[in-house]
Order: structure tokens, then sequence, then C-alpha cells
């Protein structure tokens, strides 16, 4: 399978290269993400060295006063995450481990099978660490990133602050390891060390036309990317879970509405509404 | 069976727990079938045998929790002769006696306990203690020792000086333990019992059968020399300092165990060994011993890292009125190869050697930091029932686990599930085309919205064959834990993706996860 899609994607290169408007390589020190569009925006993939900022769904529980009390009050995009770190394990052939630091970031284990055999790769090289206070988090996110045994750490990063991103940015950036951060969407005006910053949001289905799918569809979209102008950085893709492989693959629905106005106008809307919020 | 009984999570309850019995079989291939090898207790008072078919020893168990492990022979002689090193504390000579025995020499030391009798009772206590079941019997040789021990119905069993031949005479030769062949030509021409060969003339024995036979009568009585092969017990690795005087400065503590560790890790390196566990103990003035237990992931010997996790321990240690004396000991080590150290190091890695941790280094300090349950990893276990199909375990017994079943892996229900479980359900309200029908309307974590899209129904019914008691608890402590669950995978107009269940006893609804 691995051999075939590789195979799929030098094609896709080559012919991209024809045109001219693809990189004319593969960039040394990423990880692709398994979706070409998002790759081709963030410049190859997700930096190994670095931190990747994935600010998660808001429960319905909006105000502080209920969120304080809500027993969720937000959920981290965790198809997402562990889609990624199959791609990370799929990239490292020496068979790393993952490190998912913060009980609320913790998947059902059922979600890290893959395929109809019930590939347990993912399962058998991960380790869940719960430290109870958002300290101890940013230390045992320290502490994992600096072994070389450890190919991505994925933590809650709720309540981190400025100083903690830059901290697990400069620890990634230094032992080469993959950072995933999942957050709050409230925390989307925190400051921020992270080379890329995401938004993971669940679609309102007003019109029966489009929930057509019978799989979990989830927006993405990019808010910042370190090293790209602000005009750049950004694109809206929309992402369908495979219930039975629990896989991640960006849906087809997207290419129809590439010219809807709403879709084009999104990140404008986003914003606003985000800003609405915090204030 | 017993060691496989200790080794369980449970702690050896299977058979002994009143309140859910289980029963524990070792399993074997022999012929190309499974085959029992070894059945507990509560599995021989429902019929189970020593030799009879898995298939067949499943069906007389049915109805009951049953576990069935791999028959290891070369773990079981591994346990023996522990076990043997542990039995040093009784007499310095012990030695195995495969499969299942131990011989002890207590020449000169059964009066330390009040004479043979209460050194039996005393070593049959601490066995039981252990979770083992001993038969005891004490001879003037090793070899009657044996046959007695094996063939008494009453646990402990004495034998004084002259009464051998009264003691064997009524045994079966079987107990010799001699060669299959050599015990059917003694049947055939009816000799059952060893008091038999005694009346025979031992030249005409020795002639018509082998000289084996008579040496080994001679071991028994006594006539003929006998020697065991004592297990070497294991010398602990400790160190230790005695102060002048007792000691309340933290400061001098911190920097005696410094220097008792140097020493222990020195000693260590000269055996090629690393340390797994670390005990030390500080003996206080007036106020009982502390003790701190250090467990490791790995075998180590790396200074700085174990005294990264000493110094914290120590510092919270309660000195009291002082210490006196400090030991140091490496209860647990395993041999580590020796590794040449870089004296220049790699100019062109931006990384320092003393920035990174390894993989074990940094198990310890999340344990140390976070505790153990906190760090740990997730394995399937044999359920269906979404809430038990995965058990998140520490991390060192699913090694521990992993290493005692290493070729069996649970199997898993292959069935979408969400990204998130709930624990427990979170009750929703919800209006429905028909009381068990698809869903219309849901409101939960208020909001309250149509459903576009309901996948279902998947029913899931929680195993009849589990012991009832047991499934009324879980229903009393979860809700919505009855015998019968409807699932329904919904999306509602909000864009949410629940995995909701109709309860089947009460006919409520709840959330069980949602995928994000």
């Amino acid at each position: 399978m691995h051999p075939l899609l590789e195979r799929i994607r030098s094609i896709e290169r080559r012919h991209a290269q024809c045109r001219g408007d693809a990189a004319p390589a593969k960039p040394i020190g990423v990880l692709e993400t398994g979706w070409a569009s998002v790759d081709a925006a963030i410049g190859g993939g997700l930096t190994r060295g670095g931190l990747h900022e994935w600010l998660g769904n808001e429960s319905a529980a909006t105000t502080s006063e209920v969120r304080q009390h809500a027993r969720n009050p937000w959920r981290p995009p965790l198809c997402v995450l562990v889609h990624l770190a199959w791609s990370a394990l799929d990239a490292d052939r020496a068979g790393l481990w993952n490190v998912w630091i913060g009980r609320r970031c913790f998947p059902h284990p059922a979600v890290l099978l893959r395929g109809s055999v019930g590939d347990r790769t993912l399962l058998e090289r991960s380790l869940f660490v719960s430290p109870l206070t958002p300290t101890d988090r940013l230390w045992a996110m320290d502490l994992a990133l600096r072994s070389p045994a450890v190919g991505v750490v994925i933590g809650d990063g709720s309540e981190f602050d400025m100083a903690a991103t830059r901290r697990v940015q400069l620890v990634a950036k230094n032992h080469e390891t993959l950072a995933l951060l999942a957050r709050p969407p409230w925390e989307h005006g925190e400051l921020s060390a992270a080379q890329t910053r995401w938004l993971v949001r669940q679609e309102s289905v007003i019109h029966r036309d489009r929930s057509d799918s019978s799989n979990p569809q989830w927006r993405v979209e990019l808010l910042r990317c370190k090293g790209m102008r602000w005009e750049q950085a950004q694109g809206v893709w929309n992402l369908e879970w495979n219930r039975a492989a629990c896989t991640l693959r960006v849906s087809a629905s997207v290419a129809d509405s590439a010219g809807d106005a709403s879709v084009a106008s999104e990140p404008t809307q986003r914003r606003a509404m985000l800003d609405r919020q915090i204030a | 069976m017993r060691r496989s009984l200790r080794s369980r999570p449970s702690g050896g309850r299977c058979s002994t727990d009143r309140s859910h019995k289980c029963a524990l079989l070792l399993a074997a291939s022999h012929q190309g079938n499974e085959v029992v090898a070894c059945a507990c207790e509560y599995a021989q008072s429902a019929g189970v045998r020593t030799g009879m078919t898995v298939t067949h020893a499943r069906s007389l168990l049915i109805g009951r929790t049953l576990f069935i492990e791999r028959y290891q022979p070369e773990e079981d002689a591994k346990a023996l002769k522990s076990l043997a090193r542990w039995a040093v504390r009784f007499t310095p000579v012990v030695a195995v006696d495969e499969p299942d025995g131990l011989l002890m020499d207590i020449s000169g030391c059964a009066h330390l306990y009040g004479g043979e009798a209460m050194l039996a009772d005393r070593v049959a206590g601490s066995l039981e203690g252990l979770g083992f079941k001993a038969r005891i019997a004490v001879a003037p040789t090793f070899v009657s020792a044996q046959v007695v021990s094996r063939s008494a119905e009453q646990q402990i069993t004495i034998v004084e000086a002259g009464g051998i031949h009264d003691a064997l005479a009524s045994l079966p030769i079987a107990a010799l333990r001699m060669d299959t062949s050599m015990g059917e030509a003694l049947r055939e021409i009816g000799i059952e019992r060893i008091g038999q060969l005694f009346d025979l003339p031992r030249a005409e024995l020795a002639a018509r059968f082998s000289g084996n036979i008579g040496r080994c009568l001679d071991r028994a009585t006594g006539d003929a020399l006998d020697a065991i092969e004592p297990v070497q017990p294991l010398e602990p690795i400790e160190v230790e300092r005695v102060f002048d005087g007792p000691v309340t400065s933290l400061e001098a503590i911190l920097i005696s165990v410094r220097e008792l560790l140097r020493l222990l890790l020195r000693r260590l390196e000269k055996e090629s060994s690393g340390a797994c566990e670390l005990s030390l103990t500080a003996e206080r003035i007036h106020a009982d011993p502390v003790m701190l237990a250090l467990r490791l992931s790995h075998p180590s010997r790396d200074e700085a890292h174990l005294w990264s996790l000493l110094q914290p321990r120590l510092e919270r240690l309660s000195l009291g009125y002082g210490v006196e004396e400090i030991r140091l000991r490496a209860v647990h080590t395993q041999r580590t190869g020796n590794g040449q150290m870089e004296f220049w190091p790699d100019p062109s890695s931006s990384i320092r050697p003393e920035q990174s941790v390894s993989w074990g280094q940094m198990l310890d300090q999340l344990t140390e930091r976070i505790g153990r349950e906190g760090v740990t990893v997730a394995a399937p276990s044999e359920s269906y029932v979404p809430e038990r199909a995965f058990v998140f375990q520490p991390w060192d017994e699913d090694r521990a686990s992993r290493n005692s079943r290493s070729t069996e892996k649970a199997s898993v229900y292959a069935a979408a599930r969400p990204s998130r479980l709930f624990a427990p359900p979170d009750p929703v309200r919800v209006v429905t085309l028909t009381p068990d029908g698809p869903l219309l309307r849901l409101e939960w974590g208020g909001r309250a919205g149509a459903v576009r899209s309901c996948l279902g129904p998947e029913r899931l019914v929680l195993p009849w064959w589990a012991d009832s008691r047991r499934r009324e608890n879980e229903s009393a402590a979860m809700p919505g834990g009855s015998a019968t669950r409807d699932y329904y995978t919904v999306q509602d107009e909000h864009g949410r993706w629940l995995w909701v269940f109709r309860d089947g006893a009460s006919g409520r609804w709840f959330v069980h996860g949602e995928w994000t």
C-alpha cells in the first residue's frame, strides 16, 4: 500500500512540476499530513522540530461561568490528532513512541486501531500520561520531547501561556520532535510560539443536502503559519473521518464549494465570531 | 499453577475469592491437541483433570469465568529456583527437586526453631503466606523424604531415624520415580509396594533388573551416600554508613547517601549489572526505621539519573530525633552491557548528551512525579462491551503481561467506535418516531436540535455467561448498565456526531461517546 501511495505522489509531484506550480522536491524535516492540499498550503507539511496548535471545538457551554462548571467545556480534535499520529508513525520506520499527555486528549483506544484488520501499531506504541496540573503537563511534555525514543508528543495545552509554548517549541526544535497541542478555542487570543495554529470546528448542518455523508466531518482552518505572510497562510478544508478505517481524508464536497462565497469569506467571519466570544 | 496465580494482577485471588470465583487452566500442546497441563482447585472441583482436552474442560466449566494460560515449564523451573533461594532463610543447604519440590538439609538447624515439627510448621506456614500449598516430610535421608512427601496424605509427616523401612514399606513403587519400563516389569511379577522390594535378595534384584534400583533403595535407607546440589544464595548488594551519633542535618544525610550510591554503583559496575529496584533504610533513634523503595523501568547505574529520583524523596524524609545508620541496597539487579563512553562528542550534533533522556529515564521520572497510575498504556481486553474493551494499565504491568503472554493477543471487537467515550454515559432527552425507534430530535449539552442522520441500531447485550451478581453490581454502578443496549450513531443539526443508546430495561437514552 505504501509503495503504491509513494508512487502516486511522485507522479503527482512530477505533474505539478511540469505545470510549474509545485515545490521541486520534498522538504526535509517535514511531516506530510496525508492531505495534499493542506501540505501544499503550508510548504510541504508540518515542521518536525516544531509545535503545532489545534484549537478544538467548544461545547454548548459558551459563557465563562458555565464553562467553569461544565463537564466537557471543550472538545479536543482527537480524530485529527490520531490521524497525524498515524502519519508520523508511517513516516518513522524506527517505531518511535507517541506520548499522549493530559487525560482530556486521550482518545478512545478503539480509534487507534486502523483498517479492517485492526493494525495495532499505534496502540502498542502509545504511552498515556495523565498529569493533574498545567505545570505538570508542561514538565511532562518537556521531558518527553527530550527522549530520542519519542516521535510525537501530543498534549493538552489548555492554560498554557506564551512562555510555556515557547519552551515547548524550543525543546521540540532542539530535539527535532513533533509536538502537537490541543487547546480550547477561547485561547485563540493567547500569544503563542507555535509554528502553525489551526481551528477545528463542527459545521452546523442547516440544509439537508450538506449532510449527505454518513461519516463525521470537520472544518479545519489554518489560522497562522510561521514564515508565511498572513494572506498566504490561510485556508479552509473539510475533513471526513472514515469510521471503519479510522483515518481522515479531505472531503470531496469541498471541491464543489470552493467557489462558494460563504466558504471564501469564512476566515473573516470566524475571526469576527471569535473576537465577539473573547470580548 | 501457583506461580501463574500469583503473577495475575488479582494476586492469585482466582480460586480463593468467594464473591467472584474464576477458574485458571494451564494449557499445553500434545499431539496436535490443546490439553490441560494443570488446573486450579476450583476447576478440579468441577471435574477438570490433567490431560483432558481444553474443549472438554471448557464444557465442564461452562457458566464460570475461565482463564486459560500457556503452560511454561521453563518459567516454573525458574520460579522453583528462586523459591529455593528464598528457603535459604531456614537452612543454608537447599536444593531444587524438579519438577515441583525442594530438598532442605536441616541438620543442626531444627533446634533453632524448637524441633523438627516446629520447623516443618514454620516452613509450611511461610509457604502458605506466599500462596503455595506444600506437603512436607522430615526424614533421615533425602530419598525417603522425597518418597514420603509425594505419597503421604497429611501435610506434615515426620519419619524417625529407625522407621524408614516401616514408612516406605506400604508406599507404591511408583513413588521411587523409576523408569516406566522398569515399573511395568516389576508390576508384571507382582511387585506393587516398596516393602516387597526390601524382601527380595539384593543380588537377584540387580541381576534381573539393573543396579539402579538397588542403589535407589540403599540411598533411601541410608546405606549409600546421598548428596544434593544446593543452590547458591545470592549475596545482596548493599552498602551502609553508621554515624557516630544521631544526625539531624539533612545536608549530611544527602552527602552520605550520594557517597553510598556511588559505592553501590561501583559494585554494580564490577558485576556488569544495573539496579532494577533500590531500597534505602534509615535507622532512626527512638523511632521506627524509614524505608524508601525505588522501582526502575530499566536496569540502570546512571548516578545522575538515580540521584535525581532519590534526592526529592530524601528531602521529604522525616529524620525524627536523628538518623544513626543508613543502608542502601540493590534489591533487584539485572545484567547490562558495558557501553563505551564518548570522550569527544560529535560536534555536528546540536543536542548535548546531558540534555537528552533515555526512554527508561523518562518513564522513571514520570512515574516518580505523577505516580504509577498516571503513566499507562492501553491494552485490549477480551470484551465487546465498549467501556470494558480496553484497559489503561501501568506500563510495568503491561510489560510483565507482554512477557508472560508474548504470543497471545486479546482480540478486538471490530466495530466503529467514537473517538471519545463518556464514563459514565450522559443522559440525553430525545424525541423518537417509535419508543425504540430512530431519533428525530435530541437535547444534550445545553443544545437542542433536529437529528439530521441516524444510523443503527447496533444492539449490544452484556455477557449472559458472566456472573449474575457482578452484572447486577455493574448495572447499579453505571447508568444504562442493563443487559441490553441499542446504539445509534447520530448527527444533529449543530454538526455533532454522537453515539447514543437506549437502555433496554429502563427505556432511557444516554450519550455514550462523541466523535471529536
